[in-house]
């Protein structure tokens, strides 16, 4: 009988803690551990925008702020999107899921027909692709560039980076080459015609986002803590800064100067005719994860805590009376089109908002419903 | 708090492992959960040794002979058993001690495993918030690091494992049975013995049952990193099972 009260114990104990146990790991893999979250992806085309952001993929008429269709219309909770789409000058919308499939989508009015799909991907879209004529350019996480045709989405040819969770920002093309950001370390080159590598060069550190051109340079800076110069001819590298923190977003250039911002918040102003020597430096005191904007005159930062400011971009002094808050997260890249940046929020049940360059004034463009 | 004083420091001993194995994500698991039970090791045995000495105070005469004296008084009955635990230096809460101290460190590598394995840039983002300054004394800059690489014999430690060599038509989740099967036989080899009593030996069998399907059922879902974790920590406790009894048997002899 006391064995019998002993063993009971015991087992109530265990049982205990193996449901807590059972509670909190799953409790943890429904939430943000396991799920395949980002943040949403933004494109724009003349009057229509387009948000990847969970389950759907919207095109949004700016001139009403309303969708004009989504895509899937029936949701599908396990297919979800986040790389910003890339439309066409022909109006076909590629965008790559995180269930490892690209989509080349024609609007009909309000219906969306899905012209071709690649599935030879083995991991999620997370970047953009990038269109440049017919070609279509899709970096997989899977570690391969793929470049498919853009009328029927069919494998002109493949380049493997390297293998497993490194692709992840939209490749730049200048003239007859691609350029492309690794997580891996490496910046690679390779010819638009064939696939084949001109060259790669390992900059220590992943550098998560697509890098700037400037004249016969690459801009781009890593988590290594460090900016770079690379030479676009060769790969070799010009000149390197050290930065405060690690740098996601892509730099934004202007004049001679290049802007940037990292994950300790500061944003960085530096003189590309002078090896990158500091011009000014800010801190916003929040993580800075989208690539920062230019105009004529300012240039726009946004952090991760919801602010967004204009700095003179000579003197980086602030160029508004008092910046622009918007209530949610901010980890997307901006669009600037006319006089007024189009932010993805995320944690808001506004999911794009427009903010006027003139003094940072803030509306909701869309609202999803 | 809770990354503060455990995930932090999991994350980044994590990384120092991985980066002094040749960054392999598989062997620094291997690793780190050895030293994990290395260190949990004084608690573990405590466990045992306490089970063992509650094993012994239920044999004894002066037990059975309270437990019959105060059968119609509980109160009476539970006093007189505290009286012989002080006696017997046994500390009933001693046992709860080493089970509660575990599963936040579960949980903890559990959360280091998956968030070291970023997989998206929310995630991505949300490790550099967890991450130690670089350390050129260490040799360690876990800027450089990312991202691990997650493969580790024919697994992504970051998804969940199943085998497919090319004659086979389905996949075999390798890991998950392993798991099954060393739970099993963890929880038969670390279990007092409660042959011939009739409820207790039922609960602790279901235990026995409910414990190897619960793990399988994680290492089923849940990213392979974790199942790995999960198949080292049961063998290091077999092997330190199978040792405990070896000690018992010759103690006893």
């Amino acid at each position: 009988m006391t064995t019998s009260r002993t063993s009971i114990t015991r087992s109530i104990r265990s049982t205990i803690l193996l449901l807590t146990l059972a509670i909190m790991l799953t409790g943890c893999s429904s939430g943000s551990l396991l799920a395949g979250s980002s943040w949403p992806g933004l494109s724009i085309d003349g009057n229509q925008a387009y948000i990847a952001f969970g389950t759907s993929v919207y095109s949004i008429d700016r001139t009403n702020g309303r969708a004009t269709w989504r895509f899937p219309a029936e949701t599908d909770r396990a297919t979800n999107f986040y790389a910003p789409p890339a439309p066409s000058e022909d109006g076909l919308v590629v965008v790559g899921s995180y269930s490892n499939i690209l989509y080349g989508l024609r609007s009909r009015g309000s219906l969306v027909d899905i012209e071709w799909t690649f599935e030879e991907a083995s991991d999620r879209y997370i970047a953009a692709a990038t269109i440049v004529g017919d070609l279509v350019l899709a970096p997989n996480a899977d570690g391969h560039l793929y470049a498919l045709d853009l009328e029927t989405g069919t494998n002109e040819w493949t380049y493997t980076a390297t293998v497993g969770n490194a692709l992840w920002s939209a490749p730049l093309v200048y003239e007859d080459r691609v350029y492309l950001s690794s997580l891996d370390h490496e910046l690679y080159c390779i010819d638009i015609a064939n696939g084949e590598e001109c060259w790669k060069q390992d900059l220590g550190g992943s550098i998560p986002s697509t890098p700037a051109h400037y004249e016969d340079v690459l801009l781009a800076g890593t988590f290594g803590g460090e900016f770079f110069a690379i030479a676009i001819e060769d790969g070799a590298i010009r000149w390197s800064i050290e930065t405060e923190g690690w740098i996601w977003g892509t730099p934004a250039v202007a004049g001679t100067y290049a802007f940037f911002g990292d994950l300790d918040g500061n944003l960085t102003a530096i003189d590309l005719e002078n090896e990158g020597a500091e011009v000014w430096r800010q801190s916003l005191g929040s993580a800075i994860t989208a690539a920062p904007i230019v105009d004529d005159e300012n240039v726009y930062f946004i952090s991760e805590d919801g602010v967004v400011n204009a700095y003179n971009q000579l003197t980086g002094e602030p160029a508004w009376g008092r910046e622009a808050v918007i209530e949610g997260t901010l980890n997307a890249d901006a669009a600037l089109v006319d006089d007024a940046l189009f932010i993805p929020a995320l944690g808001n049940d506004c999911l794009l908002f427009a903010v006027g360059t003139e003094a940072g004034s803030l509306r909701c463009e869309f609202q999803p419903e | 708090m809770w990354n503060y004083l455990i995930i932090n420091p999991m994350i980044n001993a994590l990384l120092f492992i991985y980066n002094l194995l040749g960054q392999n994500f598989g062997l620094a698991i291997i690793v780190f959960t050895a030293l994990i039970r290395l260190l949990t090791l004084p608690l573990t045995m405590q466990q045992t040794r306490s089970s063992l000495v509650m094993k012994e105070i239920q044999s004894s005469d002066k037990w059975k002979k309270i437990q019959e004296k105060y059968k119609d008084n509980k109160e009476k009955l539970s006093e007189e058993q505290m009286k012989l635990f002080q006696e017997k230096g046994y500390n009933p809460l001693s046992g709860c001690l080493g089970t509660l101290i575990q599963l936040p460190i579960i949980l903890g590598l559990y959360q280091a495993v998956i968030r070291t394995l970023a997989s998206s840039p929310a995630q991505l983002l949300e490790l550099t918030t967890h991450l130690y300054s670089p350390s050129a004394a260490l040799n360690f800059n876990p800027g450089q690091l990312i991202p691990l690489n997650s493969s580790f014999l024919w697994m992504n430690l970051g998804q969940p494992e199943r085998w497919q060599p090319d004659f086979l038509p389905i996949a075999i989740p390798v890991l998950t049975i392993i798991v099954v099967i060393s739970s099993f036989l963890q929880s038969k080899l670390t279990m007092v013995d409660t042959s011939g009593d009739g409820q207790g030996a039922m609960m602790s069998n279901m235990m026995s049952i409910y414990m190897p399907a619960l793990m399988g059922y994680f290492a089923y879902t849940l990213a392979s990193g974790l199942a790995l974790y999960f198949v080292v920590s049961n063998l290091l406790g077999i092997l330190q099972g199978y040792a405990m009894r070896q000690i018992r048997k010759s103690a006893s002899a």
